[in-house]
């Protein structure tokens, strides 16, 4: 049985003239946390949109636990819980009779879902009080507590922590941890705060113009982030030699355009420098480097890559 | 479709619309039957015509009525839920589309049906107390029947007209829907809904007496057109009742398939 949640296969929306997503293909597998990293605008919220069936593809495809019929996705996002954008509910009702409606319109049996669902949010003594008099960060939180009222084995969440408060902020990012790691929940998140992503996600994809421009795994972003001598030489296999031979290290990496990213001698740089030197590599420039998230994500939509 | 129309029905008990609607139409029941209870106490020398049957056959002249009420039930079931952006909580569940919109067409029939009954109710029994049933005489004075005839006939007038309304009142309650589903604005929709119903018959109307007879078979297939012509009636008219049927039911089912067929593609935000 195959492990991949979602997968998206050239999967385009347009508006008019405007495209909001241009063949965006990417892969979820079960267990993931998968945080979609883009600016506004880029295609986060289009992408999330789609997978949930709130809008319609203008080209491509959508596979979902193996379905890809109109009936057959239908039936997988049962299995999936979705907070897109602001959550909405009826603000004459009340956070219970909110998830009440949902749970009697979703066939889920037993009331008992409804307050375990408010007790992972911490929304259990709202009592009265009606949904349009919540705060951003309730809504937040009651948004979150509908999408996991069913136990779902895929949580789609858009932009989830707007509106929380650092506390709530932190509570949020350790239930989603502890439902990745106690019930195998797959996650994606979008979020344009790369901080709070880095803490949470095992996968990333990178959304510029629409255009998914990379995906990559936690492990390897943090290889790609990690500290390094990043070195430009006029003869990079030459000085890649001089770096095995004569510096004993294999901790390094040839990039295209005669660069070198060496992850030693970050202490003392100068030893690298002056034995190329001396081994007659021209050295046209050396910077030591050290990224993140952020810094990832701006220049990959700069186009430019570094470690 | 069960869990759907028991969530409908769950969120419709538990919004105050849905009561003030109740409450409203029972109040005007009260009204109209108070009113006559005015006059037939005001008007000395006729006091025996105004009376319980008389109360019960003049209710097919709030048959129409039932035709735009349908509006305001369509309006309190489908809870201005572009507004408030609550559909995609049931899409993004994998909710068929059909079976949102097709839910809340029955659940709106049933809140249409109790509006009924609790109107209809309030009213024959507001009659009854107010106005009181004839006698023999008054009734024969009145309908040229005794009481019971008086009273038998009144209902089953009541009957006939009922059932000559009920698939117009289907028809513009489908109508309403569908323009609640595919215009964002509630009372756009509302606006569209009288537009349609009020504003093309009277267009087809003068097109067929200025411009070209051929409209007035337009005209003829309008529920407004159709209404007017039950409460016109005064004897039980088979044909009729079929006609309505026939036309009533086609608006459902047009309405109905069109609102289907742009909700089924419409972009919920």
């Amino acid at each position: 049985m195959s492990d991949v949640i979602l997968q998206t296969q050239e999967l385009t929306r347009r508006y008019g003239r405007t495209v909001a997503l241009d063949r965006a293909t990417l892969t979820v597998e079960k267990g993931q946390i998968f945080g979609l990293v883009g600016r506004n605008g880029a295609g986060k919220t289009t992408l999330i949109r789609l997978i949930s069936g709130q809008s319609m593809p203008s080209s491509g495809q959508i596979t979902l636990f193996g379905q890809i019929s109109d009936a057959g996705l239908n039936r997988a996002r049962s299995r999936t819980g979705a907070m897109v954008e602001i959550p909405s509910f009826y603000p004459y009702l009340t956070a219970r009779q909110n998830l009440e409606y949902y749970r009697i319109q979703r066939g889920i049996p037993g009331k008992n879902c409804v307050e375990e669902a408010l007790e992972l949010v911490n929304l259990t003594d709202t009592g009265k009080k009606k949904f349009k008099t919540f705060s951003l960060g309730m809504k937040q939180r009651l948004g979150l507590a509908l999408a996991l009222m069913n136990q779902p084995e895929f949580l789609l969440l858009d932009e989830p922590i707007n509106g929380l408060d650092p506390e709530g902020i932190v509570e949020f990012r350790e239930l989603l941890l502890r439902l990745n790691r106690e019930r195998q929940t797959t996650i994606l998140i979008s979020s344009h705060i790369l901080s709070e992503l880095s803490a949470l996600a095992t996968h990333y994809g990178f959304i510029e113009k629409g255009k998914v421009l990379e995906t990559i795994s936690g492990e390897d972003l943090r290889e790609k982030c990690r500290e390094c001598l990043e070195l430009t030489v006029d003869d990079a296999p030459r000085a890649a030699r001089v770096l095995e031979q004569q510096l004993g290290t294999r901790d390094y990496e040839v990039l295209p355009g005669n660069q070198l990213r060496v992850y030693a001698f970050l202490d003392d740089p100068q030893t690298v420098n002056r034995t190329l030197l001396e081994q007659g590599v021209g050295l046209i420039s050396a910077q030591q480097k050290d990224s993140n998230l952020e810094d990832y994500f701006l220049n990959l939509i700069g186009g430019r890559h570094h470690g | 479709m069960v869990n759907s129309i028991r969530a409908e029905v769950y969120k419709l008990t538990r919004r105050s619309y849905s009561y003030i609607l109740l409450l409203c139409c029972a109040a005007f029941a009260l009204l109209v039957a108070g009113l006559m209870c005015y006059i037939k106490y005001s008007a000395a020398p006729d006091v025996e015509l105004i009376n319980f049957p008389l109360a019960i056959n003049m209710l097919s002249m709030g048959m129409p009525i039932g035709l735009y009420l349908v509006a305001v039930g369509g309006d309190a079931v489908f809870s201005e839920q572009y507004k408030y952006n609550t559909l995609k909580n049931e899409v993004s569940y994998g909710l068929p589309r059909v079976r949102v919109y097709l839910s809340r067409l029955v659940v709106t029939l049933l809140l249409m049906a109790v509006v009924f009954v609790v109107t209809i109710g309030v009213y024959a029994l507001a009659s009854l107390v107010l106005l009181g049933i004839p006698s023999d005489a008054g009734a024969m004075a009145s309908f040229g029947k005794n009481t019971v005839q008086a009273i038998q006939d009144a209902f089953q007038m009541l009957g006939f007209y009922v059932l000559a309304s009920f698939p117009l009142w289907l028809g513009a309650m489908s109508l309403a829907l569908a323009l609640y589903f595919l215009i964002r604005s509630s009372n756009l929709a509302g606006l569209g809904f009288l537009a349609i119903m009020l504003a093309v018959p009277a267009i087809f109307d003068n097109l067929g007496k200025y411009v070209n007879p051929v409209f007035f078979r337009l005209y003829h297939v309008t529920l407004d057109y159709m209404s007017g012509l039950v409460i016109s009636t005064e004897t039980l008219d088979w044909p009729l009742i079929g006609r309505c049927w026939l036309i009533g039911l086609a608006w459902a089912v047009v309405s109905t398939a069109v609102g289907l067929f742009f909700f089924s593609r419409r972009e919920i935000s």
